[in-house]
């Protein structure tokens, strides 16, 4: 049986049709009609399109602010049409005997504050949107994603994954986070180069939140993403390194240079990864380890704000690493000056990983 | 009256799942003739109710999210072999119930590693 579903009066093609060609009113008109449809699905194929459009009107409208930073949920291991689930910890409540619910509490609270306080954007759509976590997702579900709208952590099946292992780890809830932020700015295509920069941007973001909680400068940091959350069924380290791509564990297959990029077809075939975008961010992580450890001290600061400026301000949704690459230099000699040391270092990193920037 | 109908005859039932924020490729089948006889006729059962002959090959439905899992339930009867996509959000509940029984049921073999098949 279906789970009942509210048509669109309108039909999304008509929909984004309207956001790309209408005048503002007729936009607007568009957003409210998605506003008021459950269908989540289509509400996504069609947001993209909005938020590039109009961005303030449709997280406004979409996605109401509260003026809270944060909420969690107990979702109590149901699936997709239960979320978000029952509220059990507001923002300012005091933490709860479920540690879940309190880690992912103070995960999204450092991702929110590092965003806010790094570079000035408040929350992920730079317009105050509520973060919602909902916590123990289906049964031993072992995955954490940003569905568009929320977060949702399950809690690992004890064999691929630790249980309870996705809300320990800051640098895997900024990662899912960031994928948020990519989705309202540069809304880089989840298949191929694009999907790669997309992936490697949560990557690379992940793990300054938490160099950043830590206090750690470039040469401090493990650069590593999902350390201590692998079960016995993924002997080794943690998922990916951008430091050493490919060593993380026993199945880290990332290569760090464009001379081992994995050609996969962008098939749907679950085993090719949307063309490689898990394999591939691998190339443009190290770049930023690269320049990172090349500019030395807290990498939050001046490598982060390149990158940060690059994908919100440079990128589409189809930009390749080589786009990702032009772009990351500009900036750099924008932000710190033509020529300079920054804007050596970026320049740099790209050809030690392969790509030669123009 | 077994449930079995045209399924009658099934040697293998496969599912893959890729994606997750890891990317890993986890694979999980069941063989019939690994299975109690009141198993195979519960698999003819869910099959025939899981409605995959009709499904396309890939999922249908617009963009590949950031970190969700992908599928492919592939049937195996005797002669022929079939093979299904989905995302989490396309699949239908009789398909998320095929694979949850394929994935506890006694006899089930697993398997996993990184996408694109490649062991280092």
């Amino acid at each position: 049986m279906v789970s009942g579903e509210v048509c669109f009066i309108v039909p999304p093609h008509i929909l984004i049709q309207m956001i790309d060609e209408g005048s503002p009113d007729i936009r607007t008109s568009a957003v409210r009609t998605l506003a008021i449809s459950e269908r989540v699905r289509e509400r996504r194929a069609v947001t993209r399109r909005v938020v590039q459009h109009e961005p303030q009107l449709s997280a406004a409208l979409l996605l109401p602010t509260t003026g809270a930073k944060r909420t969690v949920c107990d979702v109590h291991n149901g699936s997709q049409g239960d979320l978000p689930g029952a509220k059990v910890r507001h923002e300012g409540d005091p933490p709860v005997s479920d540690v879940a619910v309190n880690q992912a509490y103070d995960g999204s609270g450092a991702t929110f504050d590092f965003y806010q306080g790094i570079f000035n954007r408040t929350s992920v759509d730079g317009n105050g949107l509520e973060l919602v976590s909902s916590v123990h997702f289906e049964n031993g579900y072992d995955n954490a994603f940003w569905n568009g709208a929320q977060m949702v952590y399950g809690d690992g099946d004890g064999q691929t994954f630790k249980r309870g292992g996705f809300t320990t780890c800051l640098d895997v809830i900024a990662h899912e986070l960031t994928h948020g932020v990519t989705q309202f700015t540069a809304g880089l295509r989840y298949r191929v180069q694009s999907g790669a920069l997309n992936e490697s941007f949560s990557d690379v973001f992940g793990s300054l939140v938490k160099q950043h909680s830590m206090g750690q400068t470039a040469d401090q940091a493990d650069w590593l993403i999902g350390e201590g959350i692998l079960g016995p069924q993924l002997p080794g380290t943690a998922l990916r390194s951008l430091k050493a791509p490919g060593t993380a564990f026993q199945y880290d297959n990332q290569p760090a240079h464009m001379d081992h990029y994995v050609q996969l077809p962008d098939d749907g075939d679950p085993r090719h990864d949307n063309g490689g975008v898990h394999i591939n961010s691998g190339i443009p992580n190290h770049a930023f380890y690269l320049v990172a450890t090349a500019i030395g001290g807290n990498a939050w600061e001046k490598p982060g704000n390149i990158w940060y400026n690059t994908l919100t301000t440079r990128l589409n949704e189809n930009s390749d690493f080589r786009a990702a690459a032009d772009a990351t230099v500009d900036v750099a000699g924008k932000l710190y000056g033509a020529d300079g040391a920054e804007q050596q270092a970026v320049r740099t990193a790209w050809q030690q990983v392969g790509i030669t920037p123009a | 009256m077994t449930g079995g109908g045209t399924y009658a005859r099934i040697v293998r039932v496969s599912v893959v799942r890729g994606g997750g924020f890891s990317g890993l490729v986890r694979t999980t089948s069941v063989a019939t003739d690994q299975l109690s006889p009141g198993d195979r006729q519960k698999l003819a059962a869910l099959v025939q109710q899981s409605g995959l002959d009709d499904a396309p090959a890939a999922p249908s439905s617009g963009e590949p999210e950031p970190d969700r899992f992908t599928y492919a339930v592939t049937l195996e009867d005797q002669g022929r072999t079939h093979t299904a996509g989905f995302s989490e959000r396309s699949m239908p509940a009789g398909v998320r119930n095929l694979i949850s029984w394929v994935s506890t049921v006694d006899g089930h073999e697993e398997s996993i590693g990184p996408p694109g098949g490649g062991h280092r």
